[in-house]
């Protein structure tokens, strides 16, 4: 008998063995009128917010004018876990530039550096490359993508859905496709991305993702000192969730660190996971957390950067 | 285009554009199997396919009005589900899966199945892709292209999973033999 025939006769004597019960079909209708309830409330609710913030845009527009794009180096960014609690990459002062309309002063002052430049330097040593053409390094929606496909190596995050840039920043949503789910896209995070360095030809770089109110990663704190194990956590919505959680370094191929798959879910629920890693260069980290494997291998996700061997 | 409504729920008719209830009828026991074979645990198995049936009801309500590709939705699904559910125990237990307990009742210690539970244990010590595209293949008899769809891979790369694995499986059960 060949190995196909010996499984083929394993894997159906065996599963005829079990005798399902008959099952609970009402408990299924119930349970999906329920989640339809749920997301009728969440599109009433994000309706309502943008709403709000339509609002509050013509307002502004209204009362304010070309007189409001004032650029300051460090305004505080929103809450989330981009929110900058100390400098960390001690940047040096812009090049003055001539003749300019605005005082182009980069942001990056307080923000870790995750992706793809570990400094100022390297991000104008890009710039004054032959070959920064193409390579999509310009394009905040490109890098985004780039940084949560190749970087952090989410494979199925390959699409931007939405790209709002304000300035010197930029807020991208990333997600996937899923065919079986109606055929659509579902967003994964909003990344958050500063321009690094001066005009329009100076690159993007990502420095964190807004805590969505379904998975946040707030420990350790945004430009926290690290050291291994690193205690990393935050709260989470959700069913039957499994978070992989990961440390970085630019340069350095793969995780340094990596904990897998701690249970999670409910509603709003405190999450906590010990990750240790090794390797690391002193400089900043980047610490990712996704949850996924019900419609993708990755469907949320967010991270932060930390400090290592700073002192 | 048929349209099943949920009275038991009272929120109103949703509109299916396959009869739900009645694939749920039809194709539980088969997709509860599946579940079975991959986690190992009747009532994950019960759990399982009770969320994708959930899932399917949500989505077709919606969106999804293909009556022909509600079976590979509820695979799929299904599949998702036990990858979930053996991730999670992934910290808890660092070896490979168990072999199945021989079904409550089964009392017939035949040579057979002691031969089919040395089958399932060696299939149980393979990677999870490989185990999942060898259950769907040898399980369901379901076509590479269908396997592929499944798992949201390429046909090319359920060939090699289903090569590797079989060759696999014919090494640990001549280690054992």
């Amino acid at each position: 008998m060949t190995v196909e025939d010996q499984l083929r006769h394993a894997l159906r004597d065996q599963a005829a063995s079990l005798r399902p019960d008959p099952g609970d079909w009402p408990d299924v209708a119930r349970r999906a009128a329920g989640v339809r309830r749920r997301r009728r409330a969440l599109t009433a609710g994000l309706t309502a917010l943008a709403v709000v913030a339509t609002t509050a845009v013509a307002i502004g527009a209204l009362t304010g004018g070309e007189g409001d794009q004032v650029v300051t180096v460090d305004r505080p960014p929103a809450p989330g876990t981009t929110a900058p609690i100390e400098p960390a990459t001690t940047l040096p002062p812009p090049p003055p530039v001539t003749g300019a309309p605005a005082p182009a002063v980069h942001r990056a002052s307080g923000y870790q550096l995750l992706w793809p430049f570990a400094s100022l330097e390297a991000a104008q040593d890009w710039q004054a490359g032959a070959d920064r053409q193409g390579s999509g390094r310009l394009d905040p929606a490109a890098t985004a993508v780039a940084f949560a496909r190749d970087y952090l190596g989410y494979e199925g995050i390959d699409r931007a859905l939405a790209t709002r840039v304000d300035g010197d920043d930029a807020r991208v949503t990333v997600g996937y496709h899923d065919a079986a789910e109606g055929d659509r896209d579902f967003p994964a995070a909003v990344v958050h991305l500063v321009r690094l360095g001066v005009g329009d030809l100076a690159p993007w770089e990502v420095v964190g993702t807004d805590d969505a109110d379904s998975l946040t990663l707030t420990a350790p704190a945004y430009g926290a000192d690290a050291t291994s194990p690193l205690t990393v956590g935050g709260r989470i919505t959700g069913v039957d969730e499994a978070l992989d959680v990961q440390v970085r370094q630019l340069g350095t191929e793969g995780p340094l660190g990596r904990a897998c798959c701690p249970p999670a879910g409910g509603e709003d629920q405190p999450w906590s996971q010990d990750v240790a890693f090794g390797g690391a260069r002193p400089g900043t980290l980047t610490i990712a957390v996704s949850t996924g494997g019900h419609l993708a291998p990755v469907e949320r996700f967010a991270v932060t950067g930390v400090r290592y061997g700073a002192g | 285009m048929m349209v099943a409504t949920s009275p038991e729920i009272g929120v109103g008719p949703a509109p299916l554009a396959v009869d739900l209830r009645s694939l749920y009828e039809s194709e539980r026991s088969s997709l509860l199997r599946l579940a079975w074979l991959l986690v190992h645990d009747a009532a994950e198995a019960e759990e399982i396919v009770q969320d994708a049936f959930v899932k399917a009801h949500v989505s077709m309500a919606r969106r999804l009005d293909d009556p022909a590709k509600a079976a590979a939705y509820l695979r799929s699904a299904v599949l998702n589900g036990a990858r979930s559910r053996l991730r999670r125990r992934q910290v808890a237990r660092r070896h490979p899966l168990a072999p199945i307990p021989p079904a409550a009742g089964a009392e017939v210690a035949a040579l057979a199945e002691l031969e089919h539970e040395r089958v399932l244990a060696a299939l149980a010590r393979l990677p999870r892709r490989q185990r999942e595209c060898l259950v769907l293949r040898y399980y369901l008899d379901l076509p590479v292209a269908d396997i592929a769809l499944a798992l949201g891979v390429s046909a090319g790369s359920v060939k090699t999973h289903i090569h590797r694995g079989l060759a696999a499986l014919a090494e640990l059960l001549e280690d054992r033999g």
